[in-house]
């Protein structure tokens, strides 16, 4: 395992301030919320991006428009949609890596993205009415398909009464590639609407809309503060089961509940925007490497740059090969990959 | 009498194999119980029985006289820390945020530390004599380091009850006096209770009130080192020639080997 050892983190004594790097993530998310907003076939200046959301915010209404309609109406649901996916996804992530000690651990590699697509590609086939495209049929098949493959993946896992951290990341690759398969076979049934499944697998923010981030928040919300609420009892998990239990921790019933609330986060993303892989892997190293181990410092962190990171590289999907639109997914994977590569080369040379 | 730990007839096993049975003892506020024996003879699972890790399946686990597996977790860490044989080294971890981690069962819903929480924790470090640690990153310390880091985290806990597997094992001769010695001075100053898992009889005999000899899950002998540590028992225990002297400044048994089954390495030491 000596990947493994080498996911190291920052020397103590390098890590910058928590309330510094919180303090700097916040003017950079709304940076990239604005710069996000402004960039697309029609170019609009960032001040006026950033005068349109005030005057929407104090509750003036629309100056009416084009430009109030492209920011406010087109532009800014899908921005914030990212940002909200990206945040989830990377808490997400952060918190299967706590819950199972594991720093390889992320929304695929544990099954439950991969039971949310195969969910969700159902629904995208069946002949079942889709009115609220994205977030009726499709929302409830990912979410049933996710905790399935949480269950699947926890039982297979399961031996006694524990479930050992290599036999659930190894089920989780079973059940993952079972369900792949089994999305794939759905695609093949049905190549009719293949696409719509194969371009959606790939993430897609195009049917981003204020009612999908009404729909979503009180989810996305509460899962948050859970997680949240849980991240100095996933502390002591660190030290392993049994010291964790004799700090008073309710070793099974924290893990339970936590995995639930992160993969039915992770569902409700799914069924947002389809399979957006690396966020929930990258973004929780990415901010150990800086702020450290700590779950309280590290989680509000990981929300605020898996926001910022999927922004990004949502405007990045926008803007490559423009007009036309790439997937986001295959963003996150292509800037997600070497940023990785560099992370570990950094840390081999000792580098912080 | 204040007994903070008390088992009666406790049996405990895992699975359907019975690892200890017919385990009785009490240990009261401001005593060091040495829990000893061969290796197998269920140690451990005595210590992690007490700490409410493993449950008995027949007999009774008292805490402070109440039934331990009645006393909701967060009140049991408050009143007793338990470390493990081998510790956890979590990757990334500095010394001091792993000592924090025993202030766990104090902290409040959001779990923030306030000033008495980091108090603690530093007289903790200093306690178990990791002070100088404090931001050195957990992997890269050398095994009796981590140990000691270990037990400084149960000392942030403030137990009342200390737990502890084994905490001499990876200890040189220094820090096995010091680490025994410190939990000693806190039962005296401080009326710790402490439920010691130790190898070396001379060791407990030096710094633990009472003896508890366990061989093949059943107690073989219990009560003061001096009265428990006797040569006919100790080599019907471990089935090994052993001798037993006299402390040459305390009345406290020593326990050496005998060389009596190695009449080879005998004859060569040329005895007077």
């Amino acid at each position: 395992m000596s990947v493994r050892a080498r996911l190291v983190f920052a020397r103590p004594a390098a890590r910058p301030a928590a309330h510094l790097v919180l303090a700097a993530g916040i003017p950079v998310l709304v940076a990239a919320v604005i710069i996000a907003t402004s960039v697309g076939a029609v170019s609009i200046p960032q001040t006026t991006v950033a005068a349109t959301i005030l005057r929407h915010l104090a509750g003036q209404g629309g100056a009416g428009g084009p430009a109030d309609t492209i920011v406010w109406d087109v532009r800014l649901p899908r921005v914030l949609l990212a940002g909200m996916v990206g945040g989830t996804l990377a808490l997400s992530g952060a918190t299967y890596q706590s819950v199972f000690r594991n720093p390889l651990a992320d929304p695929y590699l544990i099954g439950v993205a991969s039971g949310a697509g195969l969910g969700a590609a159902i629904a995208i086939v069946s002949p079942l009415p889709l009115d609220y495209y994205g977030f009726g049929y499709v929302a409830l098949f990912a979410f049933v398909g996710a905790l399935a493959a949480v269950a699947l993946t926890y039982e297979l896992a399961r031996s006694g009464r524990t479930v050992p951290t290599a036999n659930h990341v190894l089920a989780g690759v079973a059940v993952s590639a079972a369900a792949t398969a089994a999305t794939t076979l759905v695609m093949m049934l049905n190549e009719a609407r293949a696409f719509v499944v194969f371009s959606w697998l790939y993430g897609d923010f195009t049917t981003s809309s204020w009612e999908k981030l009404r729909l979503a928040s009180p989810y996305v919300g509460v899962s948050w503060v859970v997680l949240l609420l849980c991240t100095h009892r996933l502390n002591a998990l660190q030290l392993g089961d049994d010291e964790a239990a004799t700090l008073g921790i309710r070793v099974e019933r924290l893990k339970i509940v936590t995995v639930v609330v992160a993969s039915l986060a992770t569902a409700v993303c799914v069924a947002l925007s389809g399979l957006i892989g690396f966020v929930g892997l990258i973004v929780p190293h990415a901010c150990r490497l800086l702020v450290g181990p700590d779950n309280r410092v590290l989680f509000p962190v990981t929300l605020l740059f898996g926001a910022t990171f999927l922004i990004l590289a949502d405007l990045g999907a926008r803007m490559v090969l423009a007009p036309q639109e790439l997937p986001v997914g295959i963003i996150t994977a292509a800037a997600g990959s070497p940023f990785f590569l560099i992370l570990l080369r950094r840390q081999r040379r000792g580098l912080p | 009498m204040n007994a903070q730990l008390s088992f009666e007839g406790v049996e405990v096993r895992l699975g359907r194999r019975v690892i200890v049975s017919g385990v009785t003892f009490e240990l009261g506020e401001g005593e060091v119980m040495a829990l000893c024996g061969p290796n197998g003879a269920g140690k451990s699972t005595i210590a992690r029985a007490a700490a409410g890790l493993l449950p008995a399946s027949a007999g009774s686990i008292r805490l402070r006289g109440s039934a331990l597996r009645s006393v909701p977790p967060g009140d049991r860490a408050r009143i007793c820390a338990y470390v493990a044989q081998q510790p956890a080294a979590p990757p990334g971890f500095a010394v001091r945020e792993l000592v924090a981690l025993g202030r766990l069962p104090h902290l409040g819903l959001f779990g923030a530390e306030s000033e008495k929480d980091r108090a603690t924790v530093e007289q903790a470090m200093e306690r178990a004599g990791v002070s100088s640690l404090g931001a050195r990153p957990i992997g890269e310390l050398s095994g009796g380091e981590q140990q000691r880091v270990s037990i400084a985290r149960a000392l942030a806990q403030e137990p009342r009850l200390l737990i502890l597997d084994e905490p001499t094992s990876n200890l040189d001769l220094r820090f096995q006096a010091s680490i025994l010695g410190l939990v000693w001075r806190l039962s005296r100053d401080e009326g710790l209770a402490a439920l010691v898992v130790i190898h070396d009889l001379s060791l407990a005999a030096l710094f633990c009130d009472r003896l508890l000899l366990l061989a093949e899950g059943r107690v073989a002998g219990y009560g003061p080192p001096a009265e428990v540590l006797t040569a006919p028992l100790l080599v019907r225990t471990y089935g090994t020639p052993l001798r037993v002297l006299p402390h040459p400044e305390r009345l406290s048994p020593v326990v050496v080997h005998s060389l009596a089954g190695h009449p080879q390495i005998a004859n060569q030491g040329g005895e007077a």
